[in-house]
């Protein structure tokens, strides 16, 4: 009698309990305008401004997630600063380590879907692209961080770059109305053009759709299942679960970290190929 | 949460063109030329490495031809001077066969003469002896120069048929 009220109690304090934690993953996860630091919260600068012509507010505020995003700027920054000051002709430790990474940017992302001169010429945009990503993807593993490419607004900024990437090197490869033309196959029946072209002009704004959605949704995914594996022993008020979840939670930690490069390389691949796509159509 | 704010968006264009601009000059110009430089150098030696072997492979053919040929000429020395030498040989040979027969036969003519005077003086005292001692046992005197014509005759008729 004993056990089924107490796990009564139990399971009604989950209920309650769940609901708060539910509010707090999601309150962790989202952008604020404070920095938690072991309780300290640091308020970041709100800026509101108003968009001169069109008379449109903007919040132009330093969130969590921009500040982020500059911690991950600097870092790379300092970095590769700091690896490559000095010219040599072969580079070893740490900058050995950038060095290759950057090769293999450049010799199984760029060169493969863009051509020997045209990847050569992408290398830097698509290396920062992996680069920033990365680092924004493993700073969010690192505890009083936050990640900044789980917000779908950063994710969204950076496809659009791809994006316009594409239709600009797509135009400057092919002519502004040769880029066009090439987007639907030739030598089709002209009815089919019909369906076809709407769904070639769809798909020029899908592809950076499923591109912002995925990295977004990939990043957000991991920390919610890590927050809410942790929050089942507070949920659950039993400590007899803190082994399952801790150990659970390092999990899928170290499995966030590889989600955190293969998304990197994902986002970046795609970009070369859709650039690639763009300038070289399948004839 | 699936909110587009407009102002992250401009952050992040904001920053990462910036991390754009400022890691093309930092990274991506040192990193890349450092690399497209090393690129260059390792095809370089190896082409150089191709070429040294190359010329090194030349260079060993070249030689064992020189060889094969110094070997040759070595042959064909050895071939001329064998054949020379027993030219040589059989010249020397010759000639020293010529000089002892022409010994032999200055040998044989000094034998020869030697001979004949020694028969003379032989047939001299001979005769002498044979006018002294018929002289004597006849008792006659003769004619000296009658007496030796008589004997020389003689002698000469004994001489006749042993020749």
């Amino acid at each position: 009698m004993y056990w089924v009220e107490e796990a009564a109690k139990h399971a009604e304090k989950a209920e309650e309990q769940g609901e708060s934690i539910g509010h707090y993953i999601m309150h962790h996860i989202q952008d604020s305008h404070e920095w938690n630091l072991f309780g300290y919260h640091i308020h970041l600068p709100e800026i509101k401004v108003t968009v001169p012509v069109l008379n449109v507010p903007l919040d132009l505020s330093i969130t969590l997630h921009t500040l982020m995003m500059w911690f991950a700027a600097l870092f790379l920054i300092l970095a590769f600063w700091l690896s490559f000051r000095k010219r040599k002709l072969v580079y070893g430790g740490f900058a050995g380590m950038l060095e290759s990474i950057t090769l293999f940017v450049r010799d199984e992302i760029a060169i493969p879907n863009l051509g020997e001169r045209a990847g050569k010429q992408l290398t830097p945009f698509l290396a920062t692209m992996f680069f920033f990503i990365l680092t924004a993807n493993l700073m969010g593993l690192i505890p009083l961080f936050a990640t900044a490419t789980g917000n779908i607004s950063v994710t969204a900024a950076l496809a659009t770059v791809t994006f316009f990437a594409t239709q600009i090197y797509g135009m400057k490869q092919n002519g502004i109305i040769g880029y066009w033309k090439n987007l639907a196959p030739h030598g089709l029946p002209a009815p089919l053009y019909l369906i076809i072209v709407p769904i070639e002009i769809l798909g020029l704004f899908t592809k950076p759709f499923a591109l912002a959605m995925r990295l977004f949704a990939n990043m957000m995914a991991g920390h919610t299942v890590i927050l809410a594996l942790l929050g089942l022993i507070i949920a659950l008020g039993m400590l007899a679960v803190a082994p399952f979840s801790v150990g659970m939670a390092l999990f899928i930690s170290l499995l966030e970290i590889l989600v955190a490069f293969i998304q990197a390389y994902i986002f970046t691949m795609l970009s070369s190929l859709f650039i690639g796509m763009a300038m070289f159509p399948e004839h | 949460m699936l909110k587009l704010e407009p102002g992250m968006i401009i952050w992040t264009w904001v920053t990462f063109f910036f991390l754009l601009y400022v890691l093309k000059k930092v990274a991506w110009k040192p990193l890349l030329s450092a690399v497209e430089e090393r690129e260059k150098r390792i095809a370089e030696s190896l082409k150089r490495a191709e070429d040294a072997r190359e010329e090194a492979e030349k260079y060993l053919a070249e030689q064992q031809e020189k060889l094969a040929k110094a070997q040759e000429e070595v042959q064909k020395m050895l071939r001329e001077g064998k054949e020379l030498a027993e030219k040589m040989k059989e010249e020397v040979l010759a000639q020293a066969r010529e000089e002892a027969n022409k010994l032999i036969e200055r040998a044989r003519a000094d034998i020869t003469r030697e001979r004949q005077q020694a028969l003379m003086a032989i047939k001299g005292e001979i005769a002498d002896m044979v006018i002294k001692a018929t002289s004597k046992l006849i008792q006659t005197t003769l004619d000296e120069k009658k007496h030796r014509e008589l004997i020389d005759q003689y002698i000469q008729s004994l001489e006749q048929p042993r020749n």
